[in-house]
């Protein structure tokens, strides 16, 4: 059950389940903190996928930080019309976008033009309370180290996989289920994937290997 | 669209003060072509007392390298920021690339940057290397024992020469304004570096401590300030309350860089550790004391100003490997220099008394050397010890980077190598180093050296016949590294001017690479060893002539 109340400081904030999903006190204050808490993550990239809309505080607070493109996911609708309805005039410079399955949010236009650049993806995880197992499906396809998600990311990125050899690709796939199918994908295997890329893409891994030797 | 020149130089602050000279010799050459630099966030500062730099990128090697280590950044994200760091370069026309870098990394990033003519070291996707420059290829060598200063090895790659001073910079207003503003009166200063990113290149605060106590006993109007980077205030603030323990006044120097260059142009001397602050100095005309410790290396990176004094400490351990941090119990080469011997040093170089400074080096010869950068007519920089007696390592020093030189230039190649004149100016620099020596006792070392060339010469030769004979034990693996270790290492180490190097790991077999490494080794020897012989024979005869 979900219930809007007022703060301490007047503003309105989302009770699931009698449980608050942001400070009763000073629901500003507390988005700043989490701003802080996060900001070595966003500082220098292009985009931020923030998984979690909730109260919509925080994204207030991170657009006043942030002056890139701020994605926010939800996958519960009434969270999102809670933030359209109270911070539609606050949330200027954020897209509010529902999650319904990942072949939807791929098309997304502003999707695919934040994946094509440099991003981080942060959770607010007071608002991934009810559906905390999708947030971290859409984290892992966001981040992309494991072989599925590696291959759904690169399915949105033609930019990348058009110099890829689909033989080589399926290879690839097929020694690293064998070797090691749970472990995180690193650096090390973009440079095998690459190997049947562009002498650029060659390169620009070479160059990246020589940062973690 | 009018094309650029860029400059790759992805190295350290001090590094790029370094080729700072050669910057502006780019730019001086080819005035109508934009010159641009690619560089770390921490060489930044420099930038304002580079004004012949139009423009400058910085490559954000701390955010790639989070990128790819931390598992929750995007798997794509690294590959991102560096192509957006490519598109960032603008799609000008580059007329000429250089690698002042010389490294594995900046190889790839040549490789990613379209341009008419590169010169450094080039690293292809499908492996094969390229460096265009013999003097660039030359910064890889660790097997030499006398090495060209990195100054010279970058500025004459630009095939024009040496560089009278390859560190310029111009001191800017603010720095100025900083340095004005601590420096109020018309005392004479003494500044002292004394931290260093690398703690074995520093010396004790006691130390410290006792060289201004002694220093304020020689000379009670010097005043002292503590130089220091913002970061490291917290310790500079501790030497001080050391310092005022003992009544020693120290001011602290918390300036920018550009500040610290304009203290340089005011104060009296400089003493200083191996860091960026004593290659800043050397932009300026102040008096300079380098305390060579842990790793540094004089031959490599040693102050490259007239202006400098180099303590170098005599210990087997020094310089010790960059890499690790000392393996002593104590830090033994810190320890070879008396706080209250360092304080004369730079009192009577300050006072430009060179006879006091020799006989502090005579006396200290056991615990450390003291050597002077000269600006020689030879071609590159070279440095002598104080203590007359060394006269005869200097001079087989320098004719070793001599011969070295004139390989790189590939002047030994001509139908007349120069090398008559080349003798005339080493025996005007030998005249100039052992002036106090009777000229018949250098007639008779130049006849012993000329005899041990003859006699190098020689075991170069069997040298040659060795490595033939050790190709045929290529299939077996133990017989062959014993045979390169034992009798090719063996032999070049023992000839002086090279350093043992372990040609490749215990237990394998030769690959081809090898193979050529070992032959150019040996190629090179026999190269520099008949130059020295033609020099010498040379000198000979002009002294027999005299």
């Amino acid at each position: 059950m979900m219930e809007v109340k007022l703060s301490q400081t007047g503003f309105p904030i989302l009770l699931v389940e009698g449980k608050p999903l942001v400070s009763q006190r000073d629901p500003l204050k507390e988005a700043k903190a989490w701003v802080d808490l996060h900001k070595t993550q966003f500082t220098a990239v292009n985009s931020v996928f923030v998984l979690g809309v909730g109260c919509g505080y925080h994204l207030v607070a991170l657009q006043e930080t942030f002056h890139g493109r701020i994605v926010a996911i939800e996958s519960n609708l009434n969270f999102l019309s809670f933030a359209r309805e109270h911070l539609s005039l606050n949330l200027t410079d954020v897209y509010l976008l529902p999650w319904v399955t990942w072949d939807s949010f791929r098309d997304d236009r502003k999707v695919r033009e934040a994946i094509g650049g440099t991003y981080a993806v942060i959770n607010h995880l007071p608002s991934q309370t009810t559906a905390r197992a999708v947030y971290r499906e859409i984290q892992d396809l966001l981040i992309g180290r494991t072989l599925d998600d590696f291959e759904s990311l690169l399915s949105v990125r033609s930019d990348l996989n058009h110099n890829l050899s689909r033989k080589s690709l399926l290879n690839w796939r097929k020694c690293r289920e064998f070797a090691a199918p749970d472990q995180r994908l690193s650096i090390r295997d973009l440079k095998e994937v690459f190997k049947s890329g562009s002498d650029k893409d060659i390169s620009m891994v070479n160059l990246l290997m020589e940062l973690v030797r | 669209m009018s094309s650029r020149n860029i400059v790759i130089c992805l190295l350290r602050l001090g590094d790029l003060a370094m080729v700072s000279g050669t910057l502006k010799r780019i730019k001086e050459l080819e005035p109508q072509k934009r010159l641009e630099v690619i560089i770390n966030p921490c060489a930044k500062p420099l930038l304002e007392m580079l004004p012949w730099v139009d423009k400058a990128y910085v490559f954000e090697r701390d955010l790639l390298g989070q990128d790819l280590t931390d598992p929750q950044a995007p798997i794509f994200r690294a590959t991102d920021r560096l192509e957006q760091f490519l598109r960032s370069l603008g799609s000008q026309p580059v007329s000429h690339l250089f690698n002042f870098t010389h490294n594995r990394l900046s190889g790839h990033l040549m490789s990613l940057i379209e341009a008419e003519r590169k010169t450094g070291l080039v690293l292809h996707p499908d492996d094969s290397v390229a460096i265009h420059s013999s003097w660039l290829q030359y910064l890889n060598r660790k097997d030499v024992r006398f090495h060209f200063h990195y100054c010279d090895s970058i500025s004459r790659s630009l095939g024009r020469g040496r560089l009278e001073r390859p560190i310029q910079l111009l001191p800017t207003i603010r720095g100025t304004q900083e340095a004005n503003a601590l420096i109020k009166d018309k005392a004479p200063r003494i500044l002292i570096q004394p931290f260093s990113a690398d703690k074995k290149k520093e010396w004790s605060p006691e130390s410290w401590v006792s060289m201004l106590n002694q220093i304020h006993i020689l000379d009670s109007e010097l005043q002292a300030i503590l130089l220091c980077a913002p970061d490291e205030q917290l310790r500079a603030l501790e030497l001080i309350s050391l310092a005022a323990e003992q009544n020693v006044d120290l001011e602290l120097g918390c300036v920018s860089l550009a500040g610290v260059l304009s203290l340089c142009e005011q104060a009296s001397v400089l003493v200083t550790v191996d860091t960026s602050i004593k290659h800043l100095a050397s932009a300026s005309d102040i008096s300079i004391v380098e305390l060579c410790l842990g790793s540094s290396q004089v031959d490599f990176t040693g102050t490259y100003s007239p202006q400098a004094i180099i303590v170098n400490p005599t210990v087997p351990c020094h310089p010790c490997d960059h890499s690790r941090s000392c393996h002593l119990a104590t830090h033994e080469c810190s320890e070879q220099l008396p706080g209250a011997v360092i304080a004369s040093i730079a009192f009577h170089h300050m006072r430009g008394n060179s006879q006091a400074l020799a006989v502090l080096a005579k006396e200290s010869q056991e615990r450390f050397a003291i050597l002077r950068p000269v600006a020689t007519n030879l071609g590159f920089w070279s440095y002598h010890s104080l203590d007359s007696r060394f006269w005869e390592t200097d001079l087989m020093r320098t004719v070793d980077l001599l011969a070295q030189s004139l390989i790189l230039e590939q002047e030994d190649q001509l139908a007349v190598p120069p090398v008559g004149s080349v003798a005339l100016n080493l025996l005007s620099y030998v005249q100039q180093v052992a002036a106090h020596v009777n000229p018949r006792e250098i007639f008779k070392k130049i006849e012993r050296v000329f005899e041990q060339f003859a006699f190098h010469g020689e075991e170069i030769r069997q040298l040659e016949q060795e490595f033939v004979g050790c190709m045929r034990h290529l299939h077996d693996k133990n017989r062959w590294q014993e045979l390169v270790q034992k009798t090719i290492d063996k032999r070049l180490f023992k000839l002086g001017e090279y350093r043992f190097l372990e040609s490749q790991e215990a237990g394998s077999l030769p690959q081809l690479n090898d193979l050529r490494k070992l032959q150019e080794r040996i190629k090179w020897a026999k190269n520099v060893n008949d130059i020295k012989f033609k020099i010498f024979r040379s000198i000979r005869s002009t002294i027999k002539d005299i």
